[in-house]
């Protein structure tokens, strides 16, 4: 399954973002990724030694550059992607 | 003899009444002697020189006036000096300072000393006394200082009607068989000028104007280090000598009831008393003019090429008269408002007091009003200002004695004033550093607030700079939390206590503390280009309506839970061990807009506003579109699944399942190339493909990425082999092989970067055995030369390296997988 260009403008349909400029939208999208990858990463950091959060930062620094960098991240660090989903789930919850 | 003696027992047995309950509870140990001297003298004299408004007072009276009002002390004094000490009653050191001492502190504060000098004296007498020597020869010494220097001394000075200058401590010169010579007062060289009497301002300006034809004069004969040393400190002795003359005078005629007693001329010799001592002090500082003057001066004077210092030396000299004129002038103008002020008409002592204690109830009053009846202090803060406060002014009052009562009853109201005082203080304190508390967490909250919501879209430094400022503000705000938080079970009357000892909360730092983080805060916000000013205005709800246009109220389902879960978040970040600039510099790394398609989109599915085909749950459509987030994206390439192969060996990730079906395109288009490079796991250093752990296989394993809803497995522990001898002896690639560099950090893994820190076995050690290892590599390494040359990059020791050579990574790594297995610390 992909994000396809289609899936995308009708969820920014269904939060009535869609008339909003592609910058706004960019700007919105990096807001709410922001604040979901830096809970994922305090929950997630928290459980490791410092020398362990020492690696983990020198493996996103020296793989920051590459397109696949997510996919390698989470491959690599399960429990990471799995604090990832969490937090991406938890936003739905007041919604339901 | 043997009733002198008897009678010298009985007098070191029982001093005057006066002393009995005093001397019995003290411990005359040399650092009591301060408070062997507040008892010595009489409470009354004590009561009309204090300052009712300065909580201690440093100098003792020259004379107390009031001790003839207490015949037994003066008595008790001068029997005690009278009669020799005796090798019975003071058989050693401890018996001397136990009966002998307070004696020679009372008999020396009933001379005028103050108390640094009573001090140096008894320090100086105690260092002759030899206690080690057989009894009857240092009693005789005793004996021999009581007669010729304690008698001496205490006849003298109390022939002194006028407060005299107080000798500095170098005056005092002590020998066992001569009495003790207070030298006179430094008095001007009869060829230099007439000894000054200082009566009137013509006679004063004659003494700065002989110094100056003294110095006229000597600018003519040759130069000579000595004349002009010997002129300087005639200078600076006239210039001390009044000084001291007149602040002395000044201390003990001014102060009295400042408060509360409105001559005007008064309060301007007190200010001008002030300015003076200023003057002095600058004279001392090597920072200020006349400073910097007095030292070129003694730096010449030391000199003993005089060819190159006579000119700086006169001129020096020069300026030192010129500024000892000026201190001059003010002295003289000091002694004049003195004198007027002591004709000046003053209130009786109890009414001083009496007014003191109104202006307490009215302002202990004006706080119990404003005190909260839940606070914890608030009914013993009544009890003080309603009860306390009123037995003051009932006691202070003409019905009871006035004057005389307070003269009898002096420690009394001393002492319950000094609580009540104390009492208010603290609480007006406290209640102003609420106030501040609930203004600075209000003003910290607003901060937080709109950093949390008006600045996202930020570069990466500006992040960084962001969150060094939510840091502050977090910090801040658990000190604002904590802070001048009342102990549990704590009274009013120990808090009296503890301000009075000055180990009260002190709240003055506490605020200075908070106001110093909020600046450095408000600056750092300034690198935002946001201010304090803008940060209020925008957080407040008016200028909110923008950001609600900006974002559709649809949005307001997620983002409001964000920013409140951030907020909460923000909290637990500074009780956490994570360092904020870390976790936002690794944020800004992962691509956080395509987190935010994805958060998104989850939250579109699980609130059922959007569904698939398939109509599946958010969970499951989040877990097929992060696994496929990466291979979704056109155009790019595919990553190396062989290198995260070698990274998770590792890693020490047991088993990785995947779901071959939701990842076929990842594994059909793995190239070749990728696949057999090494990783680089970290920047410089490159991670060797071994099978040291328990992921062996270079078949790539089944991935799998863990859900919410799955059960992570545990992992399994540490497979570990030895290796053999097959892989000892393989060729390493270049990939293995570091250049030592200046600066590279090698064995101190505690700084978590070093290349030791980094070797792959590393990773399988327990954290807390690291440095263990590293030592005994180290050791190893030391002892072995053969050792460090298959390693390269190594001198003699392990801590010597070769910069630029290069050094193998593997073997090293090898070197230590086998101390570790060797230690117990790998199976």
């Amino acid at each position: 399954m992909h994000i396809t260009p289609t899936m995308m403008q009708e969820i920014e349909q269904v939060f009535a973002i869609d008339n909003l400029s592609p910058h706004e939208k960019n700007t919105l999208y990096i807001k709410v990724g922001n604040e979901v990858l830096e809970n994922t990463l305090l929950r997630y950091l928290a459980s490791l030694t410092e020398w362990e959060q020492s690696s983990f930062e020198k493996w996103i620094t020296a793989h920051a550059a590459h397109a696949d960098m997510m996919s390698k991240l989470l491959l690599l660090y399960p429990d990471f992607g799995k604090i990832f989903s969490e937090e991406i789930l938890i936003l739905s919850e007041p919604t339901k | 003899m043997e009733r002198l003696l008897s009678s010298t027992r009985n007098e070191i047995n029982s001093p005057p009444e006066a002393f009995n309950q005093s001397l019995n509870q003290i411990q005359p140990k040399e650092e009591n002697t301060a408070q062997l001297i507040d008892l010595a003298y009489p409470r009354y004299d004590k009561i009309v020189e204090a300052p009712l408004d300065t909580p201690h007072k440093k100098i003792v009276p020259m004379i107390p006036k009031g001790i003839t009002e207490i015949p037994e002390l003066l008595t008790g004094l001068k029997k005690f000096i009278d009669s020799p000490v005796t090798e019975s009653k003071i058989p050693n050191k401890e018996a001397f300072m136990q009966n002998v001492f307070p004696w020679i502190i009372n008999a020396l504060g009933y001379a005028g000393y103050n108390i640094d000098d009573v001090n140096a004296f008894l320090k100086k007498t105690t260092d002759l006394i030899d206690f080690n020597k057989p009894p009857e020869i240092f009693i005789a010494d005793i004996n021999r200082i009581l007669n010729n220097t304690w008698k001496q001394v205490v006849a003298e000075k109390s022939q002194v009607t006028l407060p005299a200058p107080v000798p500095s401590n170098e005056s005092l010169n002590v020998a066992v068989n001569e009495r003790v010579v207070i030298k006179p007062q430094p008095t001007f060289s009869t060829d230099v000028v007439q000894e000054p009497t200082f009566k009137n301002s013509l006679e004063k300006e004659t003494v700065v104007d002989t110094f100056q034809n003294k110095f006229n004069a000597l600018i003519e004969q040759p130069f000579h280090n000595d004349s002009y040393s010997q002129f300087y400190v005639e200078i600076h002795a006239a210039l001390r000598d009044r000084y001291d003359s007149v602040t002395i005078n000044a201390q003990n005629n001014l102060k009295r009831h400042s408060k509360f007693y409105t001559s005007s001329t008064e309060k301007e010799a007190l200010l001008f008393l002030s300015t003076l001592k200023s003057q002095y002090v600058s004279l001392q500082s090597k920072n200020s003019s006349l400073g910097i003057v007095r030292a070129g001066i003694m730096n010449s004077l030391s000199r003993t090429d005089t060819s190159i210092n006579e000119e700086a030396v006169k001129t020096f000299i020069q300026d030192y008269i010129d500024g000892t004129k000026n201190l001059f002038i003010n002295i003289d103008r000091l002694e004049e408002m003195i004198t007027i002020a002591q004709g000046e008409e003053k209130p009786r002592t109890s009414e001083a007091y009496r007014a003191q204690f109104e202006s307490m109830r009215a302002e202990g009053t004006k706080v119990l009003t404003t005190l909260p009846s839940s606070h914890p202090l608030y009914n013993d803060f009544k009890i003080v200002v309603e009860k306390g406060i009123g037995d003051l002014i009932e006691g202070a009052s003409v019905e009871q004695g006035g004057d005389r009562a307070i003269g009898e009853r002096s420690s009394y109201f001393i002492s319950l004033r000094n609580r009540v005082q104390a009492a208010i203080g603290y609480v007006k304190a406290e209640q102003e550093f609420e106030n501040f508390k609930n203004r600075q967490l209000q003003h910290v909250q607003n901060l937080e607030l709109f950093l949390a919501t008006n600045t996202e879209n930020l570069p990466l430094e500006k992040i960084i700079i962001k969150e060094t400022a939510l840091s502050n503000l977090a910090t801040i705000k658990n000190c604002l939390t904590t802070a001048g938080a009342l102990p549990s079970g704590v009274s009013m009357s120990l808090l009296s206590e503890l301000t009075l000892n000055e180990s009260a909360i002190d709240f003055a730092t506490q605020k200075d503390a908070v106001k110093d983080m909020l600046k450095a805060t408000t600056e750092i916000l300034k690198e935002l280009q946001i201010s304090d000013e803008n940060s209020s205005k925008e957080s407040e709800p008016s200028k909110r309506v923008e950001n609600t246009q900006v974002y559709p109220p649809q949005l307001g389902t997620i983002l409001r839970p964000l920013t409140e879960r951030s907020l909460q978040l923000q909290t637990k970040i500074s009780e956490s061990s994570v360092s904020r600039a870390r976790l936002h510099y690794i944020s800004s790394l992962i691509k956080p807009a395509r987190t935010g398609e994805l958060s998104l989109l989850a939250v579109a599915f699980g609130s059922g506003q959007y569904k698939t085909a398939q109509n599946e749950t958010g969970a499951s459509v989040l877990h097929n579109l992060m696994g496929m987030s990466a291979a979704s994206i056109p155009n790019q390439p595919i990553f190396d699944r062989t290198a995260i192969e070698e990274f998770l060996k590792f890693t020490n990730i047991p088993t990785v399942e995947a779901k071959v079906s939701d990842l076929p395109p990842v594994i059909s288009e793995i190239t070749p190339e990728q696949s057999s490079a090494p990783e680089e796991v970290v920047p410089g250093v490159f991670l060797p493909a071994t099978k040291y752990s328990s992921v062996s296989s270079q078949v790539a394993p089944e991935l799998k990425i863990y859900g919410a809803a799955d059960n992570v497995p545990l992992d399994p522990g540490i497979s570990f082999n030895t290796p053999s001898q097959s892989e000892q002896g393989a060729v390493y690639s270049e990939k293995d092989l570091h250049k030592l560099a200046v600066g590279d950090l090698f064995w101190d893994i505690n700084e978590g970067k070093t290349l030791a820190g980094n070797l792959p076995v590393m990773k399988l050690i327990n954290p807390y055995l690291k440095p263990y290892l590293v030592n005994i590599v180290r050791g190893k390494l030391n002892s072995d030369k053969s050792l460090r040359e298959k390693i390269g990059g190594f001198h003699d020791m392990s801590d010597e390296f070769n910069f630029g050579a290069t050094l193998n990574l593997k073997i090293l790594n090898e070197t230590f997988l086998e101390a570790a297995v060797n230690a117990g610390y790998l199976q």
